[in-house]
Parts: C-alpha cells; structure tokens; sequence
C-alpha cells in the first residue's frame, strides 16, 4: 500500500487515517440465520447504527470493510464465507454476532456446524448473545471503533491475524 | 373451475383406502386430525398414485418426505411421507417400513415431482436407497461428508471429545 | 435587449475583470470549477444522509465530526484513500482504471458553464445548454467501460442495461431543453436566464419541467429508475467490481450529477441566479442560484425516500411511449405560440 505500511506515520496522519477507518465502516451483511433479524433490526429506525457510521448495506464485499457474520455457519457455508472475505479489500474488520458464530453456540454438537467462525476469518469482536439485542451489536461496534482508534496500520497491513478482543 | 370442496374426515379416508387396497394397509389411523395409514413396501406406488388421481381424495400437494430410524429399539427405519389435497383440504399420511440393514424404498418422484429432493435428502442423511430415483446425490451435505449422519449409530465428534453435559444429571443415553 | 445583455455579460466575467493575465485567470477559473464541483457533492452526500434518515424515522450520522456527523462523507473519503485497489486477475486494467474518470471528469466540466449571477460564472459560452447536454452523454461511456473491463457477465448486464436507460432519457431531457431554448432564442445559459427576466420558464412550460427533471433522475440512475445499480437486482451494476478511490469517484460523480443537473434545470426552468419579481433584488444572485440548486437536489432525495424502482421494460416504455411523444408536443405548441404571440 504504497507509503503506509513501509513508514512509521507521524502521530497526526495516524490520528487521521484511523478517524476515517473509524467512522466509515460499510457493513457487508452475512447474515446467516436468526442473528440476522437482529442485525437488520440495528440497521433500522429505531436502533439505527448508520449514526456510528456503520453504512449499510454495502452492495457488494468489493465496496465493504466490515464483515458481520450473524448466524450460524456450516460446514457447506464455510468456503463462500471464506471466499467473500477474500474479496473484501483490505483493510478490513470481522464481526462475529452471536454464540452461533462466536464458538457453534447451542448447535455445538451438531455433525455440519462449525464451531465457531474464527476458525474460518480472523475476527475482532465477539458480539455474545443468542441472539443478542441490537443495542449488544451497537455496544460491539463502538468496542471496535476504539480498537481501531488505537491501531497501527502497518501491523493491520503486515498480514498477521489479528488477536480477537472478547467483549465484556 | 375447482369442485367444491368437500374435506374428507381421516376415518373416511382410511376406509377409502383400505376398501381399494385391503390387506396392504396395515393400519389406518387418526393422529391429531391427520389420517395416518401403516402400508406394505409391496403396493406403496399403486397406493400413492390411487390417492392423487382419486377424484374424492385428490392429493394433489406433496408435503414433505422424511425417516426415522427405529434401531435398536425397533426394527429398521421407516419413511414417512405426508400429502395434501389443496382442493379439499384434507391430508393424509404413508408410512412404510424398511429393512434394517439394507434400507430400500420405492420412489415416489414420478407421482409427486416434489419428493425428488425429498429423497435425496433421506438417502444422504439416513442411507435409505430409493429405487428409481434418478438423481440419488447429495444435496445438503458437504460434499466431502462421510457416513450418514441421523442415524443412530453415527458417532457425534463433538460428543465424543466432550460428553454432553445432561450425563452428568444421569439422563439415560 | 437580450443581444444587449449578452454582450455586456460575455467580457463582464468578474474574474476577467480583476487580473490581465491570462494564465492567472485561467488558473483561478480551473480553482473555482474543481472547488466547487468537489465541494458541492459531499454536501449534498451528508444531506442525503440525513434527509433519507429524518424521513424514514431515524437519526442519521451523528458521530463522524462530532456535531450531527457533519464529517461523515469526509471520513468515507478518508477511508476510501486507504482502501486496497483490486483490480480483476481478467479484466482491462487500463480501460478499468479510466472508467471512473469518464464517468467523473463530465460533471466537472459541466460546472463551467453554470452562472452563479450575470458575472459570476467561468465562461458564458455562446452554446452553453448544448455543450452541457452533449457532455453529460460523455458519462455513458464510462458506464460501458466500467461494466465492459470488470470481466464479470453481471457488470456487462448492468452496464448495458444502464446503457439502455441513459440513452432512452437523453431524448425527452434534450427536448425539454429544446423548448426552453426556442422561447429563450439563446443557447448560453446566461442569456436564457435573462431572458426569464419577468417570468420563470417553469409557469409557461411546467410540463417541460416536470419532463426534464425526471428524465435526468433517469440519467444520474437515481431512484425511482436506479435498477442498473440496484443491490437487489445486480450486485452494482456496472460498478461491482470496483474498490476503493475509484468507487469513490464514481459515487462521487453521482452526486455531483445531482448538483450539475439541479443547477440545469433551476437556470432553464426556475429562472436560475434571477430572483422572484419582486423581491428579487433583495438578495444577491448566488444566494438565489444555490437555493434553487439546494431545493431541487432536496427534492431528489424526496423521491429515493418515496418511491420503488421500475422494472426494466416499464422504464424504457415510460420513456419511449411517454414522455418523448409529450415532448415534442410541447415543442409544436412552443413553436406555434412563437410564431403566433410575436
């Protein structure tokens, strides 16, 4: 990506470059199952997370940078969502909603679930619940707003997968 | 223009089909409002094809088609299938019985196109062969999956690696 | 009087009376359009926002820049500057990579000719509406190209489809401008807005208005007639497979459309830097033309909130069957009240 990932930015253009990544997420909608009532449910009036910025929903994985996989993920589903994810342009940020994607959830013991989509996609926020309430999914992505305040683009850029971060 | 409707209660039903086909109709029952008949893998296609072209029974919709496996407490598996008349709301039920060890049924897909996947679903997940069927193949399954997995002998991976919690309260099985 | 107030209005340039120079003025001419053709859409970006979302019931951006999100459209393109640039393993990378730019560099270059008040604009051409209308068919092209180089069957389906629509709206919006210019008896913008001096265009050809205004809705694919690049019906068109700046540029193109063509209509039809008879005088001319502007693009906006998009064939029947038929009525009766009333 040019000079970004090779130079160490000074604290400014750092500042700046993570204010746009911050409130500009356009949300690719994976929703797979029940958690995805209560995503589109965030997406409309009354929960509303286009206020944080969160634009949905983005046309394609080409035009997106977060990815919320609501639902539970199977085992025949799990090559497409790898293959959407790799169509996504960097840089970008996974959502895990719901205890379906966070680890399998109640289906953990099923013979064609898998158990959780990190498996599959690094993920930076678990967003805990079955399925969790809208307002659990807005305090998701705040919790990610902040952690990409606090990034460093070239480590984003350097290819490592990046650590999860367990929502309280 | 549609006839009018005139819904058969499931006694009536069963004796319909009973009358036409004797001893091949094991048992005829009413479960919730449902006519359930126990039939013979022998006349299970002549007894399917009687009631969609029948004018009075007229099953015209197929519901759906599935299985259970009965072992080790019963024997083999059997497959169920449930049909609807859409012109005479009322429904009935089929169940037939297959061998334990090697599951055969004769195919419906030629009396009713919508059992086609059916099938093919009951094949990949219970192993029940359907002859006739022309596309026998997986349809929900990963590609690669081997075994079939709603029978009761299949072995859960997860299970195995960490017991199902409920045993500790002495749930049995 | 018209030849009289083109003559005045063609060296009354306010920029070509502050310096000599001409490379200066050219410079600052250059400055002006690309400041404003810039500016202009992310405001009417952010005003989509928060239109769109007070009248479905909800808030809009409230977070990006702190008070009500005003930044929001500032950190999409912040954003889009960082975003990875995939161009397709198959696809024409030059022919790709130009798309965005014949779809953009249009509605810039439209901005020129638009008069802010009889001596603020770039150049008062004498062919003013006629270069508009032409260049505006030049963005067709980068429809065809985007969807052409991205080696994918649904961006060529959507880009011919877009195709389609464009060129079917391109006619009833040329003869409604046709009209306007026949009552006007001038090509330049600024003499059609003198010549509405007493009265707006809009109270003697509101149908023409009307015409004009949702045949360049067809040409900007905005809702109602937005099915080339709807979600639902073909990813994005055209536009799928672009990523980042480059897909910033062709929505920034969209918006700058709805600027470029609001500010058509308002100088054909409403009479554009003039104010109302009376109270005209009041207020300077830019605060008249940008209102003009503001309120046509709000009203665009209006529409996507409204209503749902039409099919295919009901697009291009709508076209063909209506409104072009409509508009060459209105040219034969303009044409024989011409002739008559003089």
């Amino acid at each position: 990506m040019g000079l970004m990932d090779r130079v160490a930015m000074p604290q400014p253009v750092k500042f700046i470059l993570n204010w746009g990544r911050k409130y500009s997420l356009w949300v690719m909608n994976f929703g797979l199952a029940c958690c995805a009532i209560e995503l589109i449910a965030t997406s409309t009036s009354v929960h509303d997370f286009i206020r944080l910025g969160v634009i949905p929903f983005a046309h394609g994985p080409r035009q997106a940078d977060l990815l919320v996989v609501a639902g539970t993920l199977t085992d025949k589903m799990a090559p497409a969502l790898k293959r959407v994810y790799d169509q996504i342009p960097d840089p970008k940020y996974v959502i895990s909603f719901g205890s379906c994607s966070n680890c399998g959830g109640p289906y953990w013991d099923s013979y064609s679930v898998t158990k959780g989509v990190d498996q599959i996609v690094p993920v930076d926020v678990y967003v805990p619940g079955c399925p969790p309430r809208p307002e659990a999914l807005l305090h998701g992505i705040i919790k990610l707003q902040e952690k990409i305040g606090k990034e460093d683009i070239r480590e984003k850029w350097s290819g490592k997968l990046t650590q999860p971060a367990v929502t309280t | 223009m549609a006839s009018s409707r005139s819904p058969l209660s499931p006694p009536d039903i069963g004796e319909r089909i009973r009358a036409q086909f004797g001893s091949d109709v094991k048992s005829a029952d009413e479960v919730f409002g449902h006519a359930v008949a126990q039939v013979t893998p022998g006349r299970y296609r002549e007894i399917a094809t009687f009631l969609r072209d029948e004018p009075d029974l007229d099953f015209n919709f197929f519901d759906f088609l599935t299985a259970v496996d009965f072992r080790p407490k019963g024997s083999g598996f059997e497959v169920v299938t449930q049909v609807y008349s859409t012109r005479h709301n009322h429904s009935a039920r089929l169940k037939v019985e297959c061998d334990a060890e090697d599951p055969r049924c004769p195919t419906l897909q030629d009396v009713w196109p919508g059992a086609n996947w059916c099938e093919r679903e009951a094949w990949e997940l219970f192993g029940i062969v359907f002859e006739g069927h022309p596309h026998l193949v997986k349809l929900v399954l990963p590609e690669q999956f081997e075994g079939f997995p709603l029978r009761k002998d299949f072995p859960l991976m997860t299970r195995e690696v960490k017991p199902w919690p409920g045993e500790a309260e002495g749930v049995e099985e | 009087m018209i030849a009289a107030l083109l003559a005045a209005s063609e060296t009354g340039n306010f920029i070509n009376d502050l310096f000599d120079s001409f490379w200066l003025v050219l410079a600052l001419k250059v400055a002006m359009v690309l400041g404003l053709a810039l500016t202009a859409p992310l405001a009417v970006g952010y005003m989509e926002h928060k239109v769109l979302a007070h009248m479905q019931h909800r808030l809009g951006p409230m977070y990006a820049g702190r008070f009500h999100g005003w930044a929001q459209l500032i950190a999409d393109g912040v954003k889009f500057i960082q975003k990875e640039d995939v161009i397709p393993k198959a696809a024409d990378p030059w022919v790709f990579t130009l798309a965005p730019a014949v779809a953009l560099v249009p509605y810039i270059a439209l901005f020129l000719v638009i008069p802010f008040d009889n001596t603020i604009f770039a150049e008062n051409l004498d062919v003013g509406i006629f270069y508009t209308l032409a260049i505006t068919a030049i963005s067709v092209i980068g429809v065809l190209m985007a969807g052409w180089a991205s080696a994918n069957k649904f961006s060529l389906i959507g880009a011919l489809r877009a195709a389609a629509q464009l060129i079917a709206y391109e006619l009833p919006m040329i003869l409604a401008a046709v009209a306007v210019v026949m009552q006007a008896g001038t090509l330049s913008m600024v003499g059609i807005t003198e010549a509405q001096h007493p009265h707006w265009y809009v109270l003697t050809q509101p149908v023409a208005f009307g015409v004009f205004l949702i045949a360049s809705l067809a040409e900007l694919t905005r809702p109602p007639f937005d099915m080339p690049v709807a979600d639902s019906e073909i990813i994005f068109g055209a536009y799928t497979e672009y990523t980042g700046l480059k897909f910033a540029f062709f929505l920034l193109s969209e918006y700058a459309g709805i600027v470029a063509f609001s500010a058509i209509a308002a100088v054909l039809f409403l009479g554009g830097y003039l104010g109302p008879p009376f109270i005209g005088g009041l207020l300077p001319g830019p605060i008249w033309m940008s209102a003009k502007v503001g309120a046509l693009a709000f009203f665009i906006v209006w529409l996507r909130a409204t209503y749902p998009r039409l099919r295919e064939d009901q697009l291009q029947r709508f076209s063909w069957v209506v409104l072009i038929p409509l508009m060459l009525l209105n040219i034969m009766v303009t044409a024989t009240l011409k002739v008559l009333v003089k």
